[in-house]
C-alpha cells in the first residue's frame, strides 16, 4: 500500500487499536487464573510451615509492621478450632545475590520456628539457589528455638550453616528468617500474656 | 521448495542458534537447565507461529514506511498474551523464566521471520516456517540447556547421575559455561553439517 500519511496514520492506528483490544480482552480471561495462581502459591507455602491447621489463614491475613522500620510483612494466623497455633509469616530480604528473597516462615505460638520454604528467589542456580532445590538451609530451621540458636551464618559468630559458596545468599535467608520472628514476638507475646501467661517468650532483636 | 521442505529447513540448514545466530541473548541466560532451556523455546515458538501468520495475513494493508512498527506492535501484543497464559496456567516456569517472557519482544528471530519470510508470503507458508524455526530454537536450547546441566549439575531435566560422586562443575551452569558450552556445540553442530 501507498505510504502516505493518511494511510500510514490510518493503518498504525487500526493495528494498535485492534492490538490493545486484544491484550485486554486477554488480561480479563486470564485475571483470575493468575490471581488463584498466585493465592494457591501462598497457600500451599503455609500449608508447609504450619502442621495442623483448620481455618483459611490466607482469608485472614493482616499486614504487620517491622519493629523499627517502614516495611509492612503479611501474617497468616493459623488456628485450631478456637485455639491460635501459630503464624505464618511471609518475609523477604533484599540482601540476596539476585534479587530479593521471599520466604514463609511458620511460627509457633510457643515462639518456635515450625519450618521455613522459599517463596520466591532468583539466586545463582546451582549455588544460593539450593535453598529452594535442597533442604540444607531449610531443614536446619525446623522446630528450633529462636531464643536458643542464633540464626545467622557461622561466618557471622552464629549458628547456621551457610550453604558452601553461597554465604550471601544464606546471609538473606537468615535475615528474612529474623524479620519474621521481630514481626510475630509481639504477637505471641501479646496472646500468652492474656492468657495464662504459661511460656514466657523473650523479644527477639 | 515444497511445504516439507519449508518446515524442515528450520531444523538443520537454518537453525536459528547454531546457523543464523539470532537470539543469542536469550540461548545464553535461559539455557541453566534443560527445562528452562524447553520452556523458553516453546514460548518463543508460540509467539513466532502466531506473529508470522499474523503478519502474512495483513501483509498487503500496511504501508511500507510503518511495517517495521506496526509488526512490533504485533509481535508485542502476542508476547503480552502468551505472558499472561504463563502466568495463569505454568506459573512456576514463568516465575524462573521471568525477565526473558517480555524480552521476547526484541528477539531478532521474531522480526528476522517477520521481515525475511512472512511478509512475503502465504499465511500456511509463514505458519510452517515459524513453526519450523521455533521448533530449531526449542531444541538447539533444549540441548544447550541438557548440556550445561548434565556438567554442571549431573542431572538432565532433574534426573540425577549418580555414577560419579560428585556435584559437576559448576562453571558450567554460571555465564560463562553458557558461552563455553554455545562455543563447542557451534563447532561440532557445523563439523557434521558441512559433511
Amino acid at each position: 500500500m501507498k505510504s502516505s500519511i493518511k494511510n500510514m496514520v490510518l493503518v498504525l492506528g487500526t493495528i494498535t487499536l485492534i492490538s490493545s483490544l486484544a491484550v485486554s480482552g486477554f488480561y480479563l480471561l486470564t485475571k483470575d487464573a493468575i490471581e488463584f495462581a498466585n493465592q494457591s502459591k501462598i497457600n500451599n507455602a503455609i500449608a508447609e510451615v504450619m502442621p495442623g491447621f483448620d481455618n483459611a489463614p490466607s482469608n485472614e491475613m493482616f499486614l504487620c509492621q517491622v519493629p523499627g522500620t517502614t516495611d509492612s510483612l503479611s501474617v497468616y494466623p493459623a488456628r485450631k478450632g478456637e485455639k491460635q497455633i501459630g503464624y505464618a509469616v511471609k518475609t523477604f530480604s533484599n540482601k540476596g545475590y539476585g534479587g530479593n528473597v521471599e520466604l514463609m516462615v511458620g511460627i509457633l505460638s510457643n515462639g518456635n520456628i515450625a519450618s521455613v520454604s522459599v517463596v520466591a528467589e532468583s539466586e545463582t542456580p546451582g549455588l544460593g539457589h539450593k535453598m529452594s532445590t535442597d533442604s540444607i538451609l531449610v531443614s536446619q530451621f525446623k522446630g528450633i528455638n529462636p531464643e536458643k540458636k542464633k540464626i545467622s551464618v557461622k561466618k557471622d559468630n552464629g549458628d547456621i550453616d551457610a550453604i558452601t559458596a553461597a554465604t550471601i545468599s544464606s546471609r538473606a535467608f537468615c535475615e528474612a528468617v529474623n524479620r519474621a520472628l521481630a514481626v510475630v514476638n509481639p504477637l505471641i507475646k501479646k496472646t500468652t500474656d492474656a492468657s495464662s501467661g504459661a511460656t514466657h517468650v523473650k523479644k527477639e532483636e | 521448495m515444497t511445504k516439507m521442505q519449508l518446515f524442515l529447513k528450520g531444523l538443520v540448514k537454518e537453525n536459528p542458534t547454531f546457523v543464523l545466530m539470532l537470539g543469542m541473548c536469550p540461548t545464553l541466560g535461559t539455557t541453566t537447565s534443560a527445562i528452562n532451556g524447553f520452556g523458553m523455546g516453546v514460548a518463543t515458538m508460540a509467539v513466532l507461529v502466531l506473529s508470522n501468520m499474523a503478519i502474512s495475513l495483513v501483509k498487503n494493508i500496511i504501508p511500507d514506511k510503518v511495517r517495521i512498527p506496526s509488526f512490533i506492535v504485533i509481535i508485542a501484543s502476542f508476547v503480552t498474551v502468551v505472558q499472561l497464559v504463563m502466568q495463569a496456567y505454568v506459573p512456576d516456569l514463568y516465575a524462573v523464566l521471568g525477565v526473558f517472557i517480555p524480552l521476547i519482544v526484541v528477539n531478532c528471530i521474531i522480526l528476522g521471520r517477520a521481515e525475511a519470510f512472512a511478509c512475503k508470503n502465504g499465511v500456511i507458508d509463514s505458519a510452517l516456517d515459524g513453526l519450523g524455526i521455533g521448533i530449531g530454537f526449542t531444541l538447539s536450547l533444549t540441548i544447550i540447556g541438557a548440556v550445561r546441566e548434565f556438567l554442571g549439575a549431573l542431572t538432565i531435566f532433574g534426573m540425577k547421575f549418580d555414577f560419579m560422586n560428585s556435584d559437576g562443575a559448576l562453571i558450567f551452569i554460571l555465564a560463562p559455561g553458557a558461552f563455553l558450552v554455545l562455543g563447542y556445540l557451534l563447532a561440532i553442530f557445523n563439523k557434521y553439517k558441512k559433511q
